[in-house]
């Protein structure tokens, strides 16, 4: 892990949002979003991860850095300001019962630099909910993230359903359990199951030069 | 699939445990007592998970990333071997007509394993 990403993670934990402010500000100078989230952000919450996993932190500290990794992303990426003509739209959710949505709401902000409007629903969005919008909504994507293995009994259920409402919208899955093990199992053929966060921020630049190349 | 009753099950589990060793009770209380029922929760709710994937990994993987942090706090893996010899006793007793039992067993089966290769290898790495 890099120096910067550890730095970020002790900050996190201090509950140090100025100076977290600041490291992620002097990163995104020379960045990408998508860098920024992918070797500051994502290491980092993945250390806390780590520190929490053989005991040198305990709940308290992890929750105060989520709080303050929630807040900050919030004050770097604030409401983003879209272009002329946003037709393409997504709905971005986490399956029942999942809490881990951070990462999600990374993607989120790529899909809307990328010019998509979207629904970010954060965390834990019963089955229900997330059809009954879709219906109404019409998004052409819904992605859906899970990050715990209890929840993964689900992601089936989820995945036919929603592929199956009457606009045949498509299906991206990712999250911390997409980057482990094979979840094709638990999707369709038609599903995109997408390991990390450069596989989807590729296919969002590729979409958006097909769509260039049709309009010529 | 019929849902297992989780919480029932955690509680027998516990009792169990609490009966067989009443020292227990005196060196963690009433509190210690609620946390081994918590834990039990979650290893039948990850039991129940692999079987509705069909898939045991799942189970193993969790018995050895629970075995990890546990460790951190000084406990061997002995006591989560026990733990789960404990469940398989309960589900033999007394779930035998239930459709999962035999699958669930075998993962408990294979966890175990993987709980006492993993810990062959640290005293080795000790040792060497
Ligand atoms: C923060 C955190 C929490 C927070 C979450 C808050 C929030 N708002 O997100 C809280 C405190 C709530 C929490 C709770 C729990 N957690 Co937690 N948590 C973490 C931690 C430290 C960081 C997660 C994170 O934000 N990572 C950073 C983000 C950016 O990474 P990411 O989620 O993987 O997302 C990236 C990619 O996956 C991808 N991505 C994500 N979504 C999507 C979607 C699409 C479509 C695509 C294409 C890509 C994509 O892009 C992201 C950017 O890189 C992890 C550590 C870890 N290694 O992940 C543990 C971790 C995931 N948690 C863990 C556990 C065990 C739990 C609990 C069960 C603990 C408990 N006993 O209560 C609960 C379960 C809660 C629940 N029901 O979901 C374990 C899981 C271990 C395991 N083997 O299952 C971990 C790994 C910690 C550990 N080292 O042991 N947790």
């Amino acid at each position: 892990m890099n120096q910067n990403s550890r730095e970020l993670a002790g900050f996190f934990l201090e509950g140090n949002i100025d100076e977290a402010l600041r490291i992620v500000r002097e990163c995104q100078r020379d960045s990408t979003s998508l860098e920024v989230f992918s070797s500051l952000f994502t290491p980092a919450m993945n250390y806390i991860g780590e520190l929490w996993e053989n005991s040198e932190i305990n709940v308290a500290d992890e929750h105060l850095a989520t709080a303050v990794c929630d807040m900050v992303l919030s004050q770097v990426f604030p409401g983003y300001v879209k272009g002329e003509k946003v037709t393409k739209k997504a709905m971005l959710l986490c399956l029942e019962g999942e809490q881990h949505y951070l990462g999600l709401k990374m993607i989120n902000r790529l899909f809307e630099e990328n010019d998509w409007a979207t629904k970010y629903f954060g965390s834990n969005l019963p089955l229900e909910y997330a059809v009954s919008t879709a219906v109404e909504w019409k998004p052409s994507v819904i992605a859906l993230s899970v990050s715990i293995v209890y929840h993964l009994p689900k992601l089936k259920e989820y995945v036919m359903e929603l592929e199956s409402l009457p606009h045949k919208p498509l299906i991206i899955v990712g999250g911390r359990l997409a980057g482990k093990y094979d979840l094709r199992p638990y999707c369709s053929e038609n599903t995109l199951i997408m390991n990390d966060i450069t596989t989807i921020g590729n296919w969002l630049g590729q979409y958006q030069l097909g769509e260039k190349v049709n309009a010529i | 699939m019929k849902k297992l009753p989780i919480e029932e099950l955690a509680i027998s589990v516990t009792e169990v445990m609490y009966e067989n060793d009443p020292t227990l009770m005196d060196r963690y209380g009433d509190k210690g007592r609620r946390k081994c029922i918590e834990d039990n929760e979650h290893h039948f709710k990850h039991l129940q998970t692999a079987y509705e994937l069909q898939n045991g990994q799942f189970f193993t993987e969790y018995a050895l990333w629970l075995n990890g942090i546990l460790s951190k706090y000084g406990m061997t893996e002995e006591l989560l071997i026990e733990n789960f010899k404990l469940i398989d006793d309960l589900l033999e007793r007394e779930y035998k007509e239930y459709e999962a039992t035999n699958d669930l067993r075998n993962y408990l089966a294979s966890a175990v394993q993987s709980l006492q290769e993993s810990a062959l290898t640290a005293a080795e790495k000790g040792r060497g």
